[in-house]
């Protein structure tokens, strides 16, 4: 793949890219940041990219293994995946009536999913893939994206129908 | 409604299709709802104003494309350079070998003494040519001065062959006189 392919293939990927990596490294910049990072990686990878059935779900791979290297990185990982059932992180009284903004209180409460929840809600509810997909992109099964999914999804149903 | 309510649930428990989640996200984003139904509606507005999130850097393709080609152009200049300096080494040592092997093999002793330096050499040679021109010249000389006195002698000896011709005539002269 050259870098005319990769131009029209690639690079137009940016902010779904951007999307991905704000979804699992909760920040902004540091987002954008990754992206640099991310674009010289797919650069690396652009023969297997050529030859990939799925180059989006490929990207997106290369993108999500360097996003958690990165939380590993900063110890921000979680390991309590599956079996989490509280929100420790949940914004406090004060910063609720203070943003009076709700949904940027379902997107903190995204934020403190656990990272497997975090993007597979995020590639399906925002980016609108299938579960096939999702599934090459985070290395799971099918099944076990179905069960994320419904885990998330109702995580925040939970958050907000209590109040 | 009851259909929403259901695909919700649907919903929830992860098992709606794309297309039933499409009917969904139309449905909450719609600004009169009713109120048992009003509160998911967060939810999918979040996450339809996540799908508008950009990158901010707005020159990112251009600076990459550049990033790339800068690499891939610094890439091409090394390795012509890394070539060309390897080319140029191998030139050097070959005509160095080959001078090496010329000076090893093309030599003169001269006083026993190894001369390899061609100049040198010849001007040596010259040296010892003209040294030898020179005897040989001077030797010439030499044989050509005996040659002269040869020649001298030898009229000198034609002259005193006429004289003793001369005597012998007379004294014969003598004789017939004295017989007469």
């Amino acid at each position: 793949m050259d870098l005319q392919q990769f131009e029209i293939k690639i690079l137009p990927l940016k902010n779904k890219i951007y999307r991905l990596a704000k979804a699992l490294l909760t920040n902004a910049n540091d987002a954008e940041d990754a992206v640099q990072d991310i674009y010289l990686k797919l650069w690396s990878a652009r023969t297997e990219l050529e030859k990939a059935d799925n180059v989006i779900a490929l990207s997106f791979q290369i993108a999500r293994n360097h996003c958690i290297d990165k939380l590993r990185a900063s110890n921000k990982m979680q390991f309590n995946d599956l079996n989490d059932e509280d929100l420790s992180k949940e914004p406090s009284p004060y910063e609720q009536t203070e943003q009076r903004d709700l949904v940027h209180i379902v997107k903190q409460l995204i934020e403190t999913l656990p990272e497997q929840q975090r993007l597979v809600i995020h590639l399906r509810d925002v980016e609108g893939m299938e579960l096939k997909e999702i599934a090459t992109i985070t290395g799971m099964t099918e099944n076990a994206v179905k069960v994320y999914l419904s885990r998330a999804r109702q995580r925040i149903r939970e958050s907000f129908s209590g109040k | 409604m009851n259909n929403i309510k259901e695909l919700l649930q649907k919903y929830f428990e992860g098992d709606t299709s794309l297309a039933e989640e499409s009917i969904l996200k139309n449905y909450f984003l719609q600004e009169n709802l009713p109120d048992d139904l009003k509160q998911y509606q967060t939810m999918f507005v979040c996450f339809e104003q996540a799908q508008t999130e950009t990158l901010s850097d707005a020159n990112f393709e251009e600076r990459f494309k550049k990033q790339v080609s800068f690499k891939k152009h610094h890439g091409l200049v090394f390795h012509i350079a890394m070539w060309s300096s390897a080319a140029a080494a191998s030139i050097v040592i070959a005509l160095g070998s080959i001078y090496y092997a010329e000076r090893q093999s093309n030599y003169m002793i001269v006083n026993g003494k190894r001369i390899n330096d061609p100049e040198k050499a010849m001007m040596m040679a010259a040296e010892k040519l003209n040294l030898v021109t020179g005897k040989f010249n001077n030797s010439v000389s030499h044989v050509q001065q005996i040659g002269h006195v040869g020649k001298q002698l030898s009229v000198m000896e034609i002259f005193s062959k006429h004289d003793a011709v001369s005597d012998t005539v007379n004294d014969n002269n003598a004789n017939k006189h004295n017989e007469n």
